[in-house]
Parts: structure tokens; C-alpha cells; sequence
């Protein structure tokens, strides 16, 4: 575990540094949308954009040319089934954190989920449950916290694992660790695993990252605020989220309107 | 809240004078879905012409005044009429062409309603899902849309909880803070220029 130690004294030392910026951020606008000073607060950018950059060379030169070669390789419904193996073996993880936010019906599904799918779905790359209408209930350690009352902190990037904030980095640890105590494996093992999973993941998102390289205007940004809004209604919930993306949308026409207007 | 949205609609035509609409949020999505996949399926179409029709779809269906005011937000009124009416007219381009070059890779998804709900303002969102089949997992794809000029038109498009609008005011924000608006549409229009549309000028709808 020495590894993760280094981690995590990493990151709670990014922690210290930056919890003073989102209150310096908030006082000097506070006229906009409850959102935009958090989703576009971001301390460590020449960091995030750094390491952004080595990630995308990185999927550049090594992880799409072999989800590539993964993806010619094997067909769509075997990429399925690791998918699904990676999944049912995060049990623990999606368990737990279900329980620690008082989630109490998806940890009593992801419970029945690990049961029917290690056995009728054959150790796991099978998905029977999904099919009798019970779908996979994801929770992770950052989203507890976050339900908790733990602000995001400002945004971080890390080398292969991509976007992050503060809080998801100490929530990705403690996850880590609850999978590899859980099945009591090496870390290696845990990391080449989610390399494994990764690939996987990539392949089977061809198309969706070149749409989205090719959409965007500012690749950084882009993924900065999809994860910002992904990670909202994670934790906040679905209403919440979609009452911050109302406002958010509709705050500046009421500007123009009264600028119009007069 | 569980008025069919046809009634709805007649009410609000009603207490607002304007002429009555045929056709509800939902069923103009499932139109536009129904029609986007007959181009795709069309094995009598090579690939630049589905991109080219696809691309009139996308011309036509979007309302494309609105978006360019709600991603460039505050930006808006800092710009001149011409830099907007420069800024709409290249910010479509991006979006369609982007929206035409994914035909080649269509594979057999199909587009399923699951639900709508009126939004503030009296906008419309229409809530899909792409099925991929057993090979992949399921899309969300949320649709909000706005009648202006008795038409329904979408304004923002809200991709497995991402929506575009708020993604794109993000970028175009970073942009036009760093090097500013004329840099911004320099880089649209250079963009633009590398994945050419394949419509000729006058093919792309009013603006």
C-alpha cells in the first residue's frame, strides 16, 4: 500500500493548498449562476492542463491504437462481457457506498446483482440481472462524501485515471483501497485490472471520443465541465441537477431581457 | 401535470393568442428521429450524401439564434452585430458538420421517447435514449426545445447529463477570456475550415 500512501499525503497536500481559492472565487461573483464559480474555478490549471496533455498523447500513441487492435480483435458482445466482469467485481464498492449514503434499496440490489451474476451470469461476464430489470447501481467514496456535505474542491487531473476533483481523489482511495481488501488482492493486481478495464472502456467509446475531440473547441474545458456536471447529479441527484441546469441556462436571457426590455 | 401535451399546447395557443400547432414537442422529436434514421438506413444514399442530408436536418431542426446566445452568455452583448451574426453563422457550421460525420458508423441504433416535461418558459424537454443492442450500453439523450415563429426548434441538447450548452458557454468562455472574441472566431472559423461542410451556402437554411 505504500503506493497509495503517496497518494493520498499527494493529495491532501493539494487539499491545503487549495481550499482558500473557492471562497476568493465566490465573493468576486457572486451575481452569477450558483455553478459557474465552481465548474469554471480551477486553481490548478496549468497543472491539470499538463498533465490533460500527457494523458492525451498517452491515448494518442498507446491506449487508442490499442483499443484499436482490441476492438478488430474481439467482437463487441466479448468486450461486453469483460465490461460486465469489471463491473460485478466493483461490488464491494458500489455496496458499501450505498450503504454509507442510506441508499438502502440500491445496496439491497447490488447485493441480489453480485449473487445472481457470479453464479447464472458465470462468474460475472454475464448480466442477467440487467436483464430481469435490475440495472447496475453505481456508488463511489467521492459521491458519499459529497453526499456527506464535502464540497468538490477545485479540479484536478491525474496521469491515466483523467479527471478528477479534491474530493473524488480521497473518494478514488478509499475505493481502491475497499477493492483490494475486499477480494484481498495486490494492488498490482487492482491496477492491471483497471488498466484491463480501461482498455476495454475505450474500445468500446471509439467513436463517441473522436466525436467529442472533434466537437469541441477547447478539449480541457470540455471535460472539465462534463465532469463537473456529471459528478452534480451524482451527488446532488437528478432534480437538483436539472434545476442548476435551468438556471444556469436561463440566467443570462433574463439579463438580456431586462437589458432589451427598457 | 398529466395533461396530454396536444391540450396543453391548445390552452397555451389559446391564452396567447397564436395560431394553433399540429404537432407536440414529442411527436416533432420522434419525426426528426424517425427521419435522421431513414437517411442513415439508406443503402441507396453513399456516405456524403447522408452527411449532406443529415446536415439540412440539423439546419432546419436547431434554433440556432438562441444557442449562439445562450453559449457566448454575457459575451453576447460585448460583441457587435456583425461578430454575432459572424458568430452564429460559424457556430452552426460546427455543429452540423460535426452532427453530419458520424454516418459512417451507424450501427442499427434505434431512438426510443421515453418521456417529456414542460421547462420554464414554456420550453419543451423530450427525454430519448439510443439503443446500441446487447454490444453496448444505452445513450441518454435529452432534447430541450422551444416554439418561436410557431415552430419547434431545439435550443440545448443534454448528452448522458452533459448538457452542450452549458459544456460549449464553458469553453467559449475560456477562449474569449484568454485571447478574445476575435480570436475566438478566428479559431471557429479555422476549425470550420478543416472539417469542410458539404453543403453549398445557400442549402443551410435561414439563420
Amino acid at each position: 500500500m505504500r503506493h497509495g500512501n503517496t497518494l493520498l499525503a499527494l493529495s491532501l497536500g493539494l487539499a491545503l493548498l487549495g481550499s482558500p481559492s473557492p471562497s476568493s472565487a465566490q465573493a468576486t461573483s457572486c451575481a452569477e449562476p450558483k455553478s459557474s464559480p465552481s465548474a469554471d474555478d480551477d486553481p490548478f490549471q496549468p497543472f491539470n492542463r499538463a498533465m490533460f496533455s500527457v494523458n492525451d498523447t498517452f491515448d494518442d500513441y498507446v491506449l487508442e491504437p490499442v483499443a484499436r487492435g482490441w476492438d478488430f480483435v474481439l467482437p463487441h458482445p466479448v468486450q461486453r462481457g469483460i465490461g460486465n466482469f469489471y463491473d460485478n467485481l466493483l461490488f464491494p464498492i458500489h455496496f458499501i457506498n450505498n450503504v454509507l449514503q442510506g441508499e438502502i434499496d440500491p445496496a439491497a440490489i447490488s447485493l441480489s446483482r453480485f449473487a445472481v451474476n457470479t453464479t447464472v451470469g458465470l462468474g460475472g461476464i454475464f448480466d442477467p440481472a440487467t436483464k430481469l430489470g435490475v440495472p447496475i447501481q453505481r456508488a463511489d467514496f467521492g459521491q458519499t462524501l459529497g453526499k456527506w456535505g464535502t464540497p468538490p474542491g477545485p479540479y484536478l487531473v491525474w496521469p491515466i485515471w483523467g479527471s478528477s476533483n479534491v474530493r473524488d481523489t480521497a473518494g478514488l482511495l478509499v475505493d481502491a483501497y475497499l477493492g483490494v481488501t475486499t477480494f484481498f488482492v495486490d494492488l498490482p493486481i487492482l491496477v492491471g485490472s483497471t488498466a484491463v478495464n480501461a482498455l476495454n472502456t475505450r474500445s468500446l467509446n471509439l467513436e463517441a471520443v473522436q466525436g467529442v475531440r472533434e466537437a469541441s473547441l477547447d478539449l480541457y474545458v470540455a471535460a472539465r465541465n462534463a465532469y463537473h456536471q456529471q459528478r452534480l447529479e451524482a451527488v446532488e441527484g437528478v432534480e437538483a441537477a436539472r434545476a442548476q441546469r435551468d438556471e444556469d441556462l436561463y440566467f443570462f436571457e433574463d439579463d438580456f431581457e431586462e437589458e432589451e426590455a427598457p | 401535470m398529466k395533461l396530454p401535451s396536444a391540450l396543453l399546447l391548445f390552452a397555451a395557443t389559446i391564452t396567447l393568442g397564436l395560431p394553433v400547432h399540429a404537432e407536440s414537442p414529442r411527436e416533432y422529436v420522434q419525426a426528426t428521429a424517425d427521419e435522421v434514421l431513414a437517411v442513415l438506413k439508406d443503402p441507396n444514399l453513399d456516405s456524403d450524401a447522408k452527411i449532406a442530408k443529415i446536415e439540412t436536418i440539423a439546419y432546419a431542426r436547431f434554433d440556432f439564434d438562441t444557442i449562439a446566445r445562450l453559449v457566448l452568455a454575457r459575451n453576447w452583448r460585448k460583441m457587435t452585430p456583425e461578430q454575432q451574426q459572424t458568430f452564429i453563422r460559424e457556430f452552426k457550421k460546427h455543429l452540423s458538420v460535426t452532427y453530419g460525420k458520424n454516418v459512417d458508423s451507424y450501427a442499427n441504433e434505434t431512438i426510443e421517447i421515453t418521456g417529456d416535461r414542460e421547462e420554464p418558459r414554456g420550453d419543451w424537454t423530450v427525454q430519448t435514449k439510443i439503443v446500441r443492442g446487447s454490444a453496448a450500453e444505452d445513450i441518454l439523450v435529452d432534447y430541450r426545445l422551444r416554439l418561436r415563429e410557431n415552430q419547434w426548434r431545439v435550443i440545448d441538447v443534454v448528452v448522458e447529463r452533459i448538457s452542450l450548452v452549458s459544456n460549449f458557454r464553458s469553453q467559449l468562455q475560456e477562449i474569449i477570456s484568454h485571447d478574445g472574441i476575435d480570436a475566438m472566431l478566428a479559431m471557429l472559423a479555422e476549425k470550420n475550415a478543416s472539417g469542410e461542410s458539404i453543403l453549398p451556402e445557400d442549402d443551410r437554411g435561414p439563420s
